[in-house]
Order: C-alpha cells, then structure tokens, then sequence
C-alpha cells in the first residue's frame, strides 16, 4: 500500500462494482449506497464502457485492513451485501457485468486502464448477458428418506439375534444408498429438464448442510443463464417439478432472478487476455455472435 | 436494502427465495456468497491490491462457516467456488 495518488486528507481507494455499456441513471446511483464506509457511487468512462465505482477509504480497505475484516462474518456479509448494491445500483440501464467481490483500484486511472485493455472481452460479455438473468437452483434430498427406514425394522420382535441384527442393519444400510441413488438421478433430471430452458448453466459447489441448515444433504448447486423470453416457461417448468411428484426423492429450491453474476466471466484464466484476448473461440466474433450458449455450461 | 429496484424498467432482478415458490424476502446471503465470491471478472491486470485472489476468499469463508459451527471444513474446501 504505497504510493497512492493525490487526493483529499484520507487516503482513498477505488472499489469498482461493475460494467455497463450504457451510464447508469445518476439520480438512481446518488440513491443507492455502496459501502457504507465510502463515499457516493459514481461512474468513470473507459473506452466506449463504464464503470460504476465508489472511493473507500484506505485504512479500511487495503489488503491488511480488508482481510481482516473479511474474516469476521458480520463483516463478510456486510462487504457482500454492499458489492451487491452497488452492482445492482449500476444495472439499472442494460446489461452489467458483475466484478468479483472487493475489486480495488489505486485510483481511477488505474481502474479505466483495467476496463479499456479488456474492453473486446468485457463487450462480449455485455452482449452475451443482455436480456438475460440467473437463476439459482438447488435440490437437496428429501429429508425423509433415511429416517423413515431407520424406524421401520420394529416389526422384528422376533428376531433378536446378532444375525438378524446384522441383516437388518445392512438392509438399511441398502435402503439409504438406494435412497440416495434415487435422488440423484432425480436431481440429474431437474436438472435436464432445467436445461431446456436455460442459454447455459453452471454448477457451484453445494453448499454444506450447517449452510443451508437442513438435515439432508445437497445434491446441486446450479446457476441458470435464462432469456428473458425464457423466463415464464423456465419457472413454469420449476413449478410443475414441485408440483407434479414426479421427483419425490428430492427438494428443489430457487432464488432468482439474480443479475447474472455467474456468467459474468471468461474461463480458467482471465490473464490470458494480455496476450491471447481470451478464448479464440468466444472473444473473435464477440459482436455478431451474442449467443454463445456453449460458454458457461459446463458441470 | 435491496428490495424491488423501482428504477429498473420492467421486472426487477431481485432475488427471491423461500419455500413459497417465487416469495420474494431479499437476497439470501449463501446465494449470494455463492456469486460474489465465485464469480464476477477478475480485471486484474492492474489492481493494485489482490483482494480479489482467491486465497482470501478462501480465509473468509472459513471465517464465515467456523462461526457457524467451527468443527465443520468449508463447503468449498481447496479451490475455492468454483
């Protein structure tokens, strides 16, 4: 942390949410709060795009200050929270594409130079999200299966020998894997079917169970790329997958529409870009192919 | 907080969430965790600070999960979100 430029008393830095071809509206970015600890949100012009940006100060936000914050929870959520607010807060006029979480800058030079040397990448990406939005989706299993077959073997009055024992023990041992079997090829086909309907769609993690405080474990964590054209036959379709029961090994939850964060980026490694411009196949023709469905679907 | 965007034209991009399929109640943070931390460009080239490095990610959600229970690894235990 040296060499920051001139600037009021308090040093400051450039926390960049994301970027939008087109200005967001100012009076809806004067509304919105980014950090709380940082000053109004406001745009700086990067080649032909624009990024929404924000100066916090340095005691808070250099490497030192923000790692630490970073590992108490409280403030995890709040840094979350605010990069969302301020991603959402530049959305308003088009397309966005989200930067990752914490994206600082020494000063706006810096963060207009980042933008305009990737401007054919970041273009591409403006296009390929355009009238698009995300959708998370995740199925867990039922939480019934397991416990309901750990209570069934009472029937066995008579059988009270270790043999009988172990039978029974490995029978329900039998039914769990079948259970859970079961369940995830019924996740798998939510998810095919889902698909259907999605331009692409990427897998996260699952989340552990002490995240989503349920007792049955998560099979898929998948985010959706859905046209907006899409959208009502998408939800339709989530709807007659709760409702139909056909799926009854699993729980299927959604959260959306989201900006879509996680097509808001290029594969693997993003530093190619300083001499390859990215993916030969995705960045070439970026302007007259916007619907490259192939990028993000992979599992 | 983020509540409906009344400046956005058209349907909202506000997450929803619950057991009452499409029931708006704000931004579920695992949801959002899963996409600020995991996704987004990385511009890197000429950040001055590497914040946005995967391996504070890492501490974080270490941070996040151990407060929830400390006996438990990360969901996301080496690589990070993918």
């Amino acid at each position: 942390m040296s060499g920051l430029p001139a600037g009021p008393a308090a040093p400051a830095l450039v926390c960049a949410f994301a970027v939008t071809r087109t200005p967001p509206d100012a009076a809806a970015l004067a509304a919105a709060t980014g950090h709380e600890e940082g000053g109004p949100l406001r745009v700086l012009r990067a080649g032909g795009l624009c990024l929404v940006v924000q100066d916090v100060p340095a005691a808070l936000f250099d490497q030192e200050a923000l790692a630490e914050r970073l590992n108490r929870p409280g403030d995890l959520e709040r840094c979350a929270r605010a990069h969302h607010r301020g991603v959402e807060a530049a959305h308003g006029r088009g397309p966005v594409v989200p930067l990752p979480m914490a994206t600082l800058y020494r000063g706006d030079r810096t963060a207009e130079r980042a933008v305009t040397s990737r401007e054919a990448v970041l273009d591409a990406l403006l296009d390929r999200l355009r009238d698009r939005t995300e959708w998370a989706v995740k199925v867990h299993a039922a939480e019934h299966g397991p416990d309901a077959a750990a209570g069934s073997g009472s029937g066995a009055g008579a059988d009270t020998g270790g043999r009988a024992y172990l039978s029974r023990a490995s029978a329900r041992r039998r039914d769990r894997e079948d259970a859970h079997g079961r369940a995830l090829a019924e996740a798998e086909a939510v998810d095919a079917e889902l698909r259907r309907y999605a331009v692409a769609a990427v897998r996260h993690r699952p989340q552990s169970e002490r995240l989503t405080g349920r007792r049955a474990p998560q099979l898929l964590n998948v985010a959706y790329l859905v046209d907006d054209a899409e959208r009502v036959r998408f939800t339709r379709a989530l709807a007659r997958i709760a409702a139909d029961g056909r799926h009854p090994a699993v729980e299927v939850g959604v959260s959306g529409p989201w900006i879509p964060y996680s097509f808001a980026r290029w594969d693997e490694d993003p530093d190619r870009t300083g001499q390859g411009r990215t993916d030969p196949d995705r960045t070439e023709q970026d302007r007259t192919d916007p619907d490259r469905t192939g990028q993000g679907a992979r599992s | 907080m983020t509540g409906p965007d009344p400046r956005t034209p058209g349907p909202a991009p506000v997450p929803w969430d619950g057991p009452e399929p499409y029931a708006p109640i704000g931004v579920p943070l695992v949801d959002l965790l899963d996409r600020v931390l995991a996704t987004g460009v990385v511009v890197s080239g000429d950040l001055v600070l590497a914040i946005a490095d995967v391996p504070l990610v890492r501490i974080s959600l270490h941070a996040l999960l151990s407060s929830v229970n400390e006996r438990v690894p990360a969901p996301w235990p080496d690589s990070g979100p993918l």
